[in-house]
């Protein structure tokens, strides 16, 4: 390797006093001088060789204002200057303490050389090096051997010249050495995510990839690692404090669905197997995944950052699949009754896990002569269980209560925006009503006061009412935005919940940040301007408030009309949705896809 | 058209088959209806269990007086079992008859949604209901008692003291049961109680003052019998319990309070049981009530007269001095209280609810504090020689007959 150097001054009248050395090699420090030729900094180039397309440069300076750069041609992969030297500080004692660095370039020029530029004091140089090839033994010798691996595979094609001719370098485990702890729990491959997940642990370094079973290397495009005491106990001799989360779900792209994955790593310098696990094939239910992923144990403070990392990748292009394929199911719709011909609102009410509500409601409006003639009335059966009991059901009610009603039989789970959807499709009044079906009316006469709110104020989009708990405290006035550093999300909350109603009562429509999409009022028109309902999310979280934003980009505002009031027994059919945990989860993932979406700009201190 | 009124009565039970107080006194009721003047017609359609599924048919029991299979699909929210003969067969019964009131008695083993099915038929036909227990306000059968180990007693309900008499239904079941029973009972024209006590649980739970009149249940007309005729020197020392023998009931606390008076004393008195349905109870409850019943019997303090036939109480009364009701639970207006009046025999009752009510202390008989064998042991004793007896049976009033109920009702229907 050969190095030219050049120091020059820099200063505001350009006078330049700048000189170029060249120098043959690197066995001793460039010296930085000052005008008055005084030793003020040094800079050492260790190392630079090319690897394939990659320029790795390493060495150290003391003295400097900066951090040395790399001026190229090239991308500029990583610049790393966290690493000590405590060797060359002992060096230059009267120094401040020295910076290692390491630059990796990729690119196709990389192997024609790079500019380092340095500065210290009023003094900016510059030396160009040109690169020696890579050799097995500067591998084996190398200090950084895994943040290089790490940082070129980044970027580098796993399986490409470059990559054989990095691994090619590099020796395989001895037989007589140990090999590190490892173990593959399990994988599956989702063929519409087109993304494997191998889940496990290892007690080896972080510089792994993938072999599938036709001896195809795949880069590992994400990784999520986690604390096992259950391992650390039983592998204690082999913690390192570098490696304090031997737990991993690794995920990687492919195509096709292998039978096997082979986890590799290079530890300490060489390469080895960490574990074989054959695959399991994930079927197209984005639920079904959920709770497998969910099932796989992580810190709940831990949750959105896995979830950013593997869990939403995996399970998004399963949910977006699968609403397609929904669309596709034509649902069977009955009419209880003659709908009225021209109504002013259509009520849509999905239906989940509790059949029972429907009664209820039923019997509220049947007292209801306002509602009985405005309004078209439409329940979504979102739960293929409900089916034969709501048909069932529904002889009875026709007669019983007389409200003629429309059921939108769904013929699989939609989800709570899946049936709102589709629940407005098969309606026609130019404003719909969505309603939880765990809302009730109070007293009759309460939906046209929020029709009259929302036609008299042009500037709202949407509006809903007070809702009251069973034991007519708030439930809801409005909702807002509160960040949650235990699960480290931004998530809705209900302000003033659980306090008198007095408080909020009798105030007219106010604005809110958002509103529940437990009972909500909104022209037919913006909702089809904002294409409705959000079918992204998980199981039911989110979508009222993502509603919410869609309305305020289009400058409308929300509000709650404190004078109509109806009982909410919130989350009444949640219940059937899993265990706390599970259900945590489903709030983080939705969380983390609502916060990606609408809180990119807020600021989490302000709360 | 005439303005007279046709007027169904709809109870949970024909006396025929079911003794109850309230199939009894809706029973009664039509039969003081059907002695009106100002009544065109009345009939009675009673809900009938012959064992099998719930038909939903309805047939003759006699002239005017009709029988309904039906029943319950879930007591916790009292709806009907077969919804399908709504509509159909008790419709068909309500347009047949052209009934200008419907006046229930009752809503168990037929559902809430009865009321409704006549509004639909017609929204000028009267719904009428007599509230008896507290059905609407407690889950618990309606008795308003906990369902701990001492069954103890309860004020009031609400969603968070329900469901932990229930701990397998919600706190929101109970706010849904409630929303239901207030929507059902909106349909009601007018509510009848045949106690204050009861109203007042029912104001306090969420009906209006207004909307309730009360009115005691209707007795057939029977003559006041006479005060035992005692031997110079004897008191009035015999004592006869009447009813079903429930927990509720309080009969272990008599038998208790029995049990632990001095032999001296007990040698003095003698009580008759007439209890109803002991072979029907847990066996958990037979057995207590056998370990105390069985030592009185054999010393001759008490006689076991078992069960009795309605048309037979007011003879059975005749040969005692006291009626005792030792319930532990709140009751309304108890069928024995009125019955021992209209035999002109004092009471001797718990302290609470409907008895304390109908019942005033040392004027129409004792009241005792309930659920203590202590107080039931010493008035026992002491009512040996109570000296003001012949002032009770003076102040004690004959309860109005069916006739008198029944105009009553009419009355009241007027006004609402």
């Amino acid at each position: 390797m050969e190095a030219k150097f050049t120091n020059r001054t820099t200063d505001t009248n350009k006078k330049s006093s700048s000189f170029a050395l060249e120098i043959p090699g690197q066995s001793v420090p460039l010296e930085v001088r000052d005008n008055n030729n005084n030793a003020i900094a040094y800079v050492k180039i260790d190392e630079a060789y090319c690897l394939g397309d990659f320029a790795v440069i390493t060495g150290w300076t003391v003295g400097l204002d900066t951090e040395v750069q790399c001026q190229l041609r090239d991308q500029l992969v990583l610049a790393e200057h966290s690493m000590t030297r405590d060797d060359v500080s002992s060096a230059y004692p009267n120094y401040s303490p020295p910076k290692a660095f390491m630059l990796i370039i990729a690119g196709e020029h990389a192997s024609l050389g790079a500019e380092i530029v340095y500065e210290a004091k009023d003094i900016t140089g510059s030396f160009s090096i040109r690169l020696a090839p890579w050799s097995l033994d500067q591998a084996l010798k190398h200090a950084y051997a895994e943040q290089i691996f790490r940082a070129i595979g980044n970027v580098i094609k796993v399986g490409s010249s470059s990559w054989d001719d990095y691994l090619a370098a590099i020796p395989a485990l001895a037989t007589a050495d140990k090999r590190p702890s490892a173990f593959l729990e399990t994988a599956v491959y989702s063929d519409v995510s087109g993304i494997a997940l191998i889940v496990g642990w290892s007690m080896a370094s972080e510089s792994m990839w993938v072999e599938d079973d036709q001896g195809n290397a795949h880069a590992i495009k994400s990784i999520y690692r986690t604390r096992r005491p259950d391992v650390e106990s039983q592998h204690g001799d082999e913690v390192k404090p570098n490696l304090i989360k031997p737990g991993l779900i690794a995920a990687i792209e492919l195509d096709a669905m292998p039978q096997s994955l082979t986890l590799w790593a290079i530890n300490d310098g060489v390469k080895v197997v960490l574990g074989q696990c054959s695959v399991n094939y994930m079927g197209p239910s984005p639920e079904r995944a959920a709770q497998w992923l969910f099932s796989i144990a992580a810190p709940m403070a831990d949750m959105s950052k896995r979830i950013e990392a593997i869990d939403e990748p995996f399970i998004a292009p399963l949910l977006s699949a699968w609403n397609n394929d929904l669309k596709k199911v034509i649902p069977e719709v009955c009419d209880y009754g003659v709908l009225s011909a021209q109504p002013l609102v259509s009520v849509v009410v999905p239906l989940y896990a509790r059949h029972d509500f429907m009664e209820y409601q039923l019997m509220a409006f049947a007292d209801d002569d306002w509602f009985k003639q405005y309004v078209e009335l439409i329940y979504v059966v979102d739960d293929p269980r409900l089916i034969e009991r709501v048909k069932n059901d529904s002889e009875t009610f026709e007669l019983l209560y007389q409200v003629p009603y429309r059921v939108v039989y769904s013929e699989v789970n939609r989800g709570f925006s899946g049936a709102n959807n589709i629940g407005a499709k098969h309606s026609k009044a130019n404003h719909l009503l969505f309603l939880n079906s765990d809302v009730f009316p109070k007293d009759k006469g309460w939906l046209q006061p929020l029709l009259k709110s929302l036609n008299d104020n042009p500037n709202f989009g949407a509006v809903g009412p007070v809702l009251e708990y069973g034991d007519g405290s708030i439930q809801h006035a409005g909702m807002d935005y509160k960040y949650r550093r235990d699960i480290g999300v931004w998530v809705n909350y209900h302000p003033k919940a659980g306090l008198d109603t007095s408080s909020v009562m009798g105030q007219g429509l106010r604005e809110a940040k958002a509103i529940t999409g437990a009972c909500v009022l909104i022209s037919r028109r913006l909702y089809k301007i904002i294409d409705g309902w959000c079918e992204d999310y998980l199981i039911g979280d989110f979508e009222d408030s993502d509603l919410c934003f869609k309305i305020q980009s289009k400058g409308l505002a929300l509000g709650v009309d404190t004078n109509v009031a109806l009982t909410h027994l919130e989350r009444q059919s949640f219940t059937d949705l899993g265990t706390p945990e599970y259900r945590t989860k489903v709030v983080i993932y939705n969380a983390v896809k609502h916060q990606n979406k609408w809180h990119q700009g807020d600021s989490v201190d302000e709360q | 058209m005439s303005n007279k009124q046709r007027i169904l009565v709809v109870s949970h039970g024909h006396p025929d088959f079911s003794l109850g107080g309230a199939e009894v006194a809706a029973y009664n009721l039509y039969l003081g209806y059907q002695q009106q003047p100002e009544v065109e017609q009345a009939w009675f359609l009673a809900r009938v269990d012959r064992g099998g599924a719930p038909t939903g048919k309805i047939s003759i029991r006699r002239k005017n007086e009709y029988l309904w299979e039906q029943g319950i699909s879930d007591w916790t929210i009292l709806s009907t079992e077969n919804k399908g003969a709504l509509e159909t067969q008790f419709r068909a019964l309500v347009e047949e008859l052209k009934p200008t009131a419907v006046h229930f008695h009752h809503y168990a083993h037929m559902g809430l949604e009865v009321f409704r099915v006549v509004k639909n038929i017609n929204l000028n036909i009267k719904v009428y209901l007599t509230l008896h227990e507290y059905m609407a306000i407690c889950q618990n059968n309606g008795q308003m008692v906990k369902t701990d180990t001492n069954l103890s007693l309860c004020n009031q309900s609400s969603k968070d003291d329900c469901a932990r008499c229930f701990p397998a239904h919600s706190r929101e079941h109970f706010w849904l049961r409630k929303y239901r029973f207030l929507n059902y009972f909106n349909l009601i024209d007018h509510f009848f109680s045949p106690s204050q006590f009861l109203k007042d649980r029912y104001v306090a739970w969420g009906l209006k003052a207004s909307d309730i009149t009360v009115i005691e249940n209707a007795q057939q007309f029977k003559k006041t019998i006479p005060p035992r005729t005692i031997k110079e020197g004897e008191g009035r020392n015999k004592f006869a319990y009447f009813g079903q023998v429930t927990p509720y009931k309080g009969l272990d606390i008599l038998l208790k309070a029995l049990n632990r008076l001095p032999k001296k004393i007990l040698k003095t008195l003698h009580v008759e049981v007439h209890g109803a349905n002991l072979d029907t109870q847990p066996a958990a409850v037979q057995k207590s009530i056998h370990e105390l019943l069985d030592p009185l019997v054999k010393v001759g303090v008490v006689t076991w007269s078992g069960p009795y036939q309605p048309d037979e109480v007011h003879e059975r009364m005749a040969n005692v001095d006291w009626i005792l009701m030792p319930s532990i639970w709140w009751e309304n207006s108890p069928m024995i209280i009125q019955e021992a009046f209209r035999a002109g025999r004092p009471v001797v009752c718990s302290d609470i609810g409907g008895m304390k009510e109908k019942v005033i202390n040392k004027v129409t008989g004792i009241n005792v504090r309930a659920r203590s064998v202590v107080d039931w042991s010493e008035t026992l004793s002491q009512l040996v020689d109570y000296k003001d007896y012949q002032s009770l049976i003076d102040n004690i009033k004959s309860p109005g007959d069916e006739a008198e109920i029944a105009v009553h009702h009419i009355l009241t229907f007027a006004e609402n």
